[in-house]
Order: structure tokens, then sequence, then C-alpha cells
């Protein structure tokens, strides 16, 4: 197994070189310059040049991307055009609040889309199945903006249980709690939808085996043949969603943090990409990929903790 | 249900409502800011640092305007110049050599000592560098800077420029310490050191920035112990925020919200005409731009009080001509062109085009931009002008106008209190750049360069007015409207006047606990 991950770790170099390869060139590719952007209306043609100059940004496009390549091998994302600052201190500020929300949505998603799947499951046609589905299909089409709107209205305005805007105070947790609740209903009501849907047409597919119904055969209680022989079965698929989940909405979870006006590395990376902060936008993006990864590999270890026919020797 | 049924469900429920417990529990105590002595600012924008030479946007020199003193300052609420760190300047004769005498026994924030000529020397050399400063061309006049004692500062020009002085009251012209700056290095922009009544305190990314009261400034003491700036990107957030009492200070940009508050005896509205012009502009370089018969047309052709009464709901005033009427040198008395779609389809019949025509907009994709951009798109279709319109990312927007590249954009042009930047936008020698229009008249290249290069008020007023009226028949652009800037403010905020530069100093603004 180690063996395993270790190959996967060097199997994710090529990986992230080729994304940030790409993401370098199309964010150098798309007309606007930072620097244009930076000195505003009343640039002049000589503080143009100077300050390209000064950043570094004159150098062939070759040249910067060795540089940044350079870079990231010691660690170093370089420093933002923008502020001024090290990409890596502005992503550490924000890596928390990401990681909170991403982890808040999907714990909402998985814990209560996998028991209404089941339940859905478990009784096809059923009047529960029919609510349950439909709720689902509400779910998954509803905008995660207009949703995060109308929680805010509700039960920020309206019944004033939740605070409106900001992350709250980090070293105070029934107050972080507080402020994450709205933001990982928000979010994480379209992925339960998703995994509830997921875990529904798994489990369907499983409850039809032979070996279900010789464990029913047995006479095993229900909930044993349902949660430990059927469910442990079905979950591969979902286990897959809930991991892609996590991976996406680290970067993607951007209408959710403006909507309740936190901070997150998905807004930081599109007012990047919307400054031409290059290095800024590199280096987030790298990070993403990173996460990505490193989650779809847990996703993969899992699969042989859940299925033991599944080896990686 | 019975998939819930079972001692793990049962404790997976208990976990869930002790969760919401607890996080009802704070509902009750959530931070409002209804203490004393705290005000709470709405921004768009998280700010991106506070260094003078770097301030990128509007949301940065509000804050900064807190934090940094200039040797002069605007007044409270207006645009008039008035000593600050200065007490007292002169000008030579030939309007090259400024010398300003410096405030004794200013102290910097943080213990960072006394404020003297070196400082000042150091933060003006520092925002005239164009390698690191955003705001090098305000200052770009500058030739030397010498200090013959602690509290002298001369400046020596390389020509006279009567805007100079408005650029060192701005927050770019702040004074920083360079104590501070030589030993914070790349980390000084997040710990920023001023004389203003306000010191930094902190900036939690995305969340807040946060000052505190300088209980050593040289004016009056300020009222407030801390205000926060809070980043709110959506504005229905915001308005929620506000209402909530979350924040007690919000910019209003929309007709809707400004008559609800006006409206409510809870809140307090300010505002005020801003010295901003928004337009909509042609590239008279692209054909059929360089035919003025054609700009007249597509000028008279758009119905601008449409826009201003029925889409944006009175939060601006119509515009006459590109500079704001409250920048000395505007000229009242200049063409302002009425909607009349029947002289405008008559002017494109003479013009060669009575079919009219195919071109290209492209405008940022922001409501203040698209929502006047549509309502022309339709008026020019009735002229028979299909017009391809594109809204576009602000960057991109920004990149083909200065290149040149677009027949049709559309933008809003902050000014200062002096309309010597504006005017140069209209300079042949600025296109491609600033001069988005391809305007090319060597009798305003003349008067600029004349009006510019003066330090007679006579003279330049005079030119001033010639070139606002050769423009306005030159149908150079279409003049929209100056959008007010208007605050509403939650019963408690005391003194706080809207001013024209959009500025949130708020020294002298108090908190009245009991107010309701």
């Amino acid at each position: 197994m180690l063996q395993y991950i270790a190959r996967r770790l060097i199997q994710t170099i090529p990986t992230v070189l080729l994304v940030t390869t790409f993401v370098f060139l199309i964010i150098h590719l798309v007309p606007g310059d930072p620097v244009e952007m930076i000195l505003g209306d009343y640039a002049t043609p000589d503080s143009i040049v100077a300050m390209r100059g000064a950043l570094g940004l004159d150098r062939p496009l070759g040249t910067q991307y060795v540089s940044f390549l350079t870079g990231l091998i010691h660690g170093d994302l370089g420093t933002s055009i923008r502020t001024q600052r090290p990409v890596m201190a502005e992503i550490r500020q924000r890596f928390p609040y990401s990681m909170m929300l991403a982890f808040g949505a999907v714990a909402v998603s998985t814990v209560l889309g996998v028991p209404v799947g089941v339940l859905s499951a478990t009784r096809p046609g059923s009047w529960q199945d029919t609510i349950s589905m439909v709720g689902a299909l509400i779910g998954v089409s509803m905008p995660t903006f207009w949703l995060g709107l109308m929680l805010l209205f509700l039960f920020a305005m309206k019944l004033s249980w939740f605070p409106v805007i900001g992350a709250g105070d980090i070293g105070n947790i029934p107050d972080t709690l507080q402020h994450l609740v709205l933001p990982v209903l928000a979010i994480g009501l379209s992925g339960m939808a998703l995994t509830a849907r997921m875990t529904r047409s798994t489990m369907l597919e499983v409850l039809g085996q032979d070996y279900i119904r010789t464990a029913r055969s047995k006479g095993l209680a229900k909930t044993i043949v349902i949660y430990k022989h059927a469910l442990r079965n079905a979950a591969i698929p979902v286990v897959t969603v809930v991991g892609m989940n996590i991976g996406h909405l680290l970067g993607g979870a951007v209408l959710a943090e403006t909507v309740f006006a936190r901070p997150g590395l998905g807004k930081m990376v599109v007012d990047a990409i919307l400054a031409r902060d290059y290095p800024m936008v590199q280096g987030a993006v790298f990070i993403i990929a990173m996460v990505f990864i490193l989650v779809n590999l847990l996703v993969d270890v899992t699969y042989a903790a859940l299925d033991p026919r599944i080896h990686y020797n | 249900m019975r998939f819930l049924r079972g001692r793990k469900s049962r404790l997976l429920t208990l976990t869930i409502v002790a969760i919401m417990m607890v996080t009802l529990v704070g509902a009750g105590c959530g931070k409002s800011s209804k203490d004393t002595g705290v005000l709470k600012i709405a921004q768009t924008y998280d700010m991106k640092g506070l260094d003078p030479i770097n301030l990128p946007s509007v949301t940065e020199s509000q804050i900064a305007g807190n934090i940094y003193d200039g040797l002069l300052q605007f007044e409270y609420g207006g645009t008039k110049l008035q000593p600050a760190l200065a007490t007292e300047w002169t000008i030579s004769p030939d309007g090259k050599t400024y010398t300003f005498k410096l405030r004794k026994g200013v102290q910097f924030h943080k213990d960072y000592g006394e404020m003297t000529s070196a400082d000042v020397k150091f933060s003006l050399d520092r925002v005239r560098d164009k390698k690191i400063s955003q705001a090098a061309s305000n200052f770009a006049s500058i030739d030397s800077i010498d200090t013959p004692d602690a509290s002298t500062v001369v400046l020596k020009l390389n020509r006279t420029d009567p805007a100079l002085l408005t650029a060192l009251a701005a927050p770019t012209g702040g004074i920083v310490s360079k104590k501070a700056v030589e030993k914070l290095g790349k980390d000084y922009s997040i710990n920023p050191v001023g004389t203003g009544p306000f010191a930094f305190e902190a900036w939690k990314a995305n969340t807040e920035t946060d000052l505190v009261a300088n209980k050593k400034y040289w004016g009056s003491a300020p009222k407030i112990q801390k205000l926060v700036f809070v980043p709110i990107p959506e504005p229905t957030t915001m308005y929620m925020a506000f209402e909530k009492g979350e924040v007690d200070v919000i910019q209003v940009t929309d007709g809707e919200h400004y008559k609800k508050y006006k409206g409510d005896a809870k809140f307090q509205v300010s505002e005020i005409a801003g010295l901003i012009t928004r337009m909509i502009g042609f590239n008279q370089q692209i054909k059929p731009f360089d035919n003025p018969k054609v700009r007249q047309a597509v000028v008279m052709g758009f119905n601008r009080d449409k826009v201003i009464n029925e889409m944006f709901g009175n939060i601006s005033t119509k515009a006459k001509g590109f500079l704001a009427p409250s920048v000395p040198g505007y000229e009242p008395n200049q063409e302002d062109p009425p909607y009349d779609p029947v002289k405008a389809k008559q002017l494109l019949t003479e013009a060669g085009f009575p079919d009219g025509f195919k071109t290209v907009m492209e405008v940022p994709n922001i409501d203040r931009f698209t929502v006047p951009a549509t309502v022309f798109q339709e008026d020019m279709r009735k002229l028979g002008i299909t017009i391809e319109y594109k809204p576009i990312d602000t960057a991109t927007a920004l990149a083909n106008q200065r290149k040149g590249s677009v027949p049709i954009w559309s933008v809003s042009w902050n000014q200062d209190p002096v309309p010597d930047r504006v005017m140069m936008r209209f300079h042949s020698s600025q296109y491609p750049g600033n001069n988005g229009f391809g305007y090319k008249n060597p009798a305003v290249d003349k008067l600029i360069d004349e009006a510019l290069a003066s330090s007679d008020d006579k003279v330049r007023s005079a030119d001033f007015s010639k070139i606002q009226q050769q423009i306005a028949k030159d149908y150079v652009g279409i003049w929209l409207d100056n959008e007010k800037y208007i605050f509403a403010l939650s019963k408690k905020v005391k003194g706080f006047p809207a001013d024209p530069r959009r500025s949130l100093r708020m020294f002298p603004v108090s908190i009245d606990p009991n107010a309701k």
C-alpha cells in the first residue's frame, strides 16, 4: 500500500506540471495587462514601461515561466503583483476558511444525502421515494447564489438566528460554527441532492444482487442487510462523488464566499484573474490542484478499505 | 423513519442537535456593531495594501485617508485645500519652487518617532518613482527635493504644475515613516505607519481592516475608538447586513435602496454629486466615427434621461460636458445636444448612412455600464445602427480601449479637484493610450499645452473653457451623467457628510449610543 501511495505521489508531478503550464499559458493569453490595471485611468506610457520592467513582466514569456518553475521547486510561489506580498502568505490566510467550508458542505451532503438515498432505494416507487427524489432534483437545480440569499433572508434577517456576513473569529468555535451554518447549507444542499441520487441508484443495483437475497434468506435483520451488506458495496461511487466534491469546493465555492462575504480561495482566484495577477492565479491553482490530487488519492485508498477485493500491490 | 433508528443514529441526531444549540446560543450575542466607540463601514472589495505608492482602488484610498496625513489636506466634506503636515507654503514667482514649513512635534503611530523633513523627502521620492509607484504620474513634475532643515521641504519642479498641491493632499501623497518602511520592507503595506487620526491595527483577509484612534494626533482627537472596514462583495448581502445593524455605513448604488432608506426614519442618507463622469466614447480613428455628423447623430439619438430617471432611479444627475461640475474650471456654457431622434436620423442620411451601419461596443461587465449600454443599443437600433454589444471584464475593456481597437466603449472618470489630468486625455499625443477617443485637434492640443504650463489662473480658466466648448462642438463622446455618492448611515452615526471625492475620513464623526 505504501509503495502504491509513493508511486501515486510521484505521478502527481507531471499532472501538476501540466496544470500549471496550462494555467500559465491561458492567463497570459487573455488580453489585459496587470500594470495598466494597477496604474488605472492615468497610466502614462513611460510609467507603464518602468513598472513592467520592475515587475519582470517585460521578460519573454519563456523566461517568466522558467523563473516561476524555479521558484516552485524552491517552495516559492512568487509575489502577488497586486498586493506585493508572497502568494503563499495570501493563500495561507484563506486556506483554513476554504477547508472549513468544503468539509462542512461535504459533511452535510453526506450525512443527509446517504440516508435519504438509502430510504429511497429500499422503498422504490413509494411516496418517500418520490418526495426524496423530487426534493433532490430541486436541490440539484437550485442556484447556490439564490439559495444563499434566501437562507440569509429567512434565517439571518427574519429569524435573526445567524449573522449575515463574515466567517467569525477563528479562535472562537461557537462563533465560527454560527457563521458556517448558512454557507454550508447553501452549498451542502445541492451536494446532498447529488449524493442522495447517487446512493439511490447504486443501492438499487446492489439490492438486486444474489448475495443480498442470500443474506435476506439467512434471516438477517433488514438493517444489517441494508447497512452492512448493501451500503458498503454501494459506497464506492458515493465516496468518489464525496472526494470530487471536496476538491471542487476548495476553489469553487466562490458564490458562497461572495454571498456570505467570507474569505476563501475561490474568491481570491477570481479576483486575481480579473486583476491579471499572474503569480497569484498560478500559485493558487497549483495549491488547489495539489489538494485535488491528494483527495483523489485518499479516495482510492478508501476504496481498498471499503472493498477487500481491491488491492494496490 | 426507520433509518434513524438504532444507537448510532441516535448519537448522530444528538450531535446535530448539539451543534445547532451551540450555534444558536451564540446567535443572540452576535458581534454586531452596537458597542459604542466602534464604527463598521462596508466596502465592496477587500483592501490590497495601504502603502501610498500602491493604493489600487478607492477601497484602499478610503482607508488610507484615515491613516495618513499629506502636506496638505482637503477641507472636511469638500475639495478646498488646507494645511495639514505643512503649516504654510510659498510658491516662487516662476511657479517652479515650492517651499513647505512643516508642523512641529507630529508623532508617527506606534512610537515611530517624530515626523521630519527626511520622512517627507523619503515619502515623495518613493511615490514619484515610476518603477514602484502606481501614482508616479501625479508627481512627475517634481525634479528634486531638498531638506535645508528638519522642518523645511523644498520641491524643485521641472515645469509649472498647478495640480501638484492637489496631489499632495490626496492619500497617495500621504507621508510615511521612513523608519517603518525600511524596517518592515514587504510587510509594510499590511502594517502601515502614518501620522493620521487613526492608526492601523489589523487586517484579516476578506474579513476586516481595523484602525484605532490615534491618541497622539496633532489635530483634534478622533471621537470614535475604532474603525472597522468590512468587505462585502454582494450588494444584496451588504444591504441586509446594514439593515440588521451589522454595519453602520454603506454606499448605496441603486435607486431602489436609495428611495427606501430616504423614506425610512431608522436610517440617515448623506449624498453629494461626485467628482465623476460616466460616458460613452467613440474612437474617431475607426470609421465611420471620423465623420462629425455621425458622432452628432449618435449623441442626439441616445435618450440619456431615460437611463438616469427610469433605469438608475435618480442616483445621478445629467452631465453637461466631460468635467464634473464641481471641478474648478468647469464651463457651464457649452453645447449640450438634446435627445432628438428625428434630427439624428437626418444627420445620418446627410453623412451618407441613410440605412445606418454596423459597429461594435465593448463595456466592462458591471451594471453601471451594461445598463446604459443596453438602452444605447436599443436607441441606436431605431436609427438603423446595429451594435454588436460585448460586455467583457474590466481589464480587457481597459486594454482594448487604450489600444484603440474598439469603436465604442464606456467608462467612468474619477476626477481630481483640478482639471489638468482630464484635459490631457484629449491631447493627440495620448493616442493610443489615455485618449481613447482618438481625438486629434491641433487647436485643442495647443490650448491644453498652454493651460497646463501656465500658473496664471486667468489663462488657465480661459483655455479650459475654450477646450470644453470645442470638444462639445466636435461631439467627441456622450457625457452621460455625474453619479451621486450616496451613503446610508445608521441613526447613531453623527457628523458624517458624503464628500465629492468619496473619501471616508472619520475623525470628526461620533457615535450616539442612545440613538435608535
